[in-house]
């Protein structure tokens, strides 16, 4: 490879890294994670079970009774 | 009672001019605009004017018809060019001279044109990117180098957008800008995309060449205001430099062109 096109992959990767990083953080922001450990009722859901409201999603005390 | 009032006038008048004429100046007006407007405005309320503009301050002299005088130093603060702002505050001064805005009045008229958004930022990464393409088109370039010219520009430009969003010095981002446009065009070269590379890579930083202080800095020297003159075009020609540098450099070290 010569060093130009050496050169040239380089900025294209730093762009890129450039990019995703505000992508990634821009959407952080709005608190809808790119990436996340979701409940298992928001996983695997099946029919009967009770919807989750969308205002207590983040709430850590939602009770979505699978300690009964 | 009449020497507090005609002194509360002058003293209202002059903060309103001299704020007027910052904002003015900060958005990329030439010296002669801001004369003019500032004038015609107060020779409506009756006021004469004495202006003193450097590139960074504008001391005023208001003095009323009674020969009471008060001085006024205003900064101008960092540029923020704004054809808007400065066409919306010559339309006020129009509207102060043929309507007989008073001095309260204009000020709240200004205070909102004070408010005026900036441009939305995606759009003009967009249109300056078509715009250093149509520029590749103009020189000659084909359809491939047009191509080229728009991602690099679009990249090149975000990047500054980013950077100047970061407060990093403008001579550095401009520097930093040119590199990355100029690698990029260089693609031109490397993967002999179309028939005119050259074109492609000369035309992919027009976008940060400073037109605006170029032009204004002319534009004072015609009309006699040296110090403006010398000012804006040093800045422009600083700028100028960091372009090309970073140009420079992305041209020898994708080992392309003059070296």
């Amino acid at each position: 490879m010569t060093s130009a096109m050496f050169v040239w992959i380089c900025v294209v990767a730093i762009m890129a890294g450039i990019i995703l990083v505000r992508l990634l953080s821009a959407t952080m922001r709005k608190h809808h994670r790119f990436v996340e450990l979701g409940s298992e009722r928001e996983e695997i859901w099946i029919p009967g079970d009770r919807p989750v409201p969308a205002r207590l999603k983040d709430e850590a005390e939602w009770d979505d009774g699978c300690d009964d | 009672m009449d020497v507090m009032t005609n002194t509360a006038s002058v003293n209202a008048i002059g903060h309103f001019l001299s704020d007027y004429a910052a904002l003015l100046l900060r958005s990329g007006a030439t010296c002669i605009r801001l004369e003019k407007n500032v004038e015609r405005m107060a020779e409506r309320w009756g006021m004469d004017v004495s202006m003193t503009i450097m590139p960074r301050h504008i001391h005023f002299a208001v003095t009323d018809s009674d020969g009471h005088s008060e001085t006024f130093i205003a900064t101008i603060g960092k540029n923020l060019i704004s054809y808007n702002v400065i066409t919306r505050l010559s339309k006020l001064s129009w509207k102060v001279a043929d309507c007989g805005l008073s001095p309260v009045e204009a000020r709240g008229i200004f205070e909102k044109i004070k408010q005026t958004p900036c441009a939305d930022k995606w759009w003009v990464l967009v249109a300056a990117s078509l715009a250093n393409g149509a520029f590749c088109r103009l020189f000659g370039g084909d359809a491939m180098a047009v191509g080229v010219v728009f991602v690099a520009t679009l990249a090149g430009y975000y990047l500054k957008q980013t950077l100047l969003g970061a407060k990093w010095d403008v001579r550095v981002t401009f520097v930093a800008c040119a590199f990355v446009s100029s690698v990029l065009a260089a693609a031109g070269y490397l993967f002999s995309l179309g028939g005119t590379p050259d074109v492609a890579m000369a035309t992919s930083v027009l976008y940060l060449v400073p037109g605006i202080p170029f032009l204004n800095a002319f534009s004072d020297m015609v009309d006699g205001h040296y110090i403006c003159f010398f000012s804006r075009m040093t800045d422009a020609a600083i700028l100028t430099c960091c372009l090309s540098a970073g140009l420079c450099l992305g041209m020898k070290l994708m080992n392309v062109g003059m070296f």
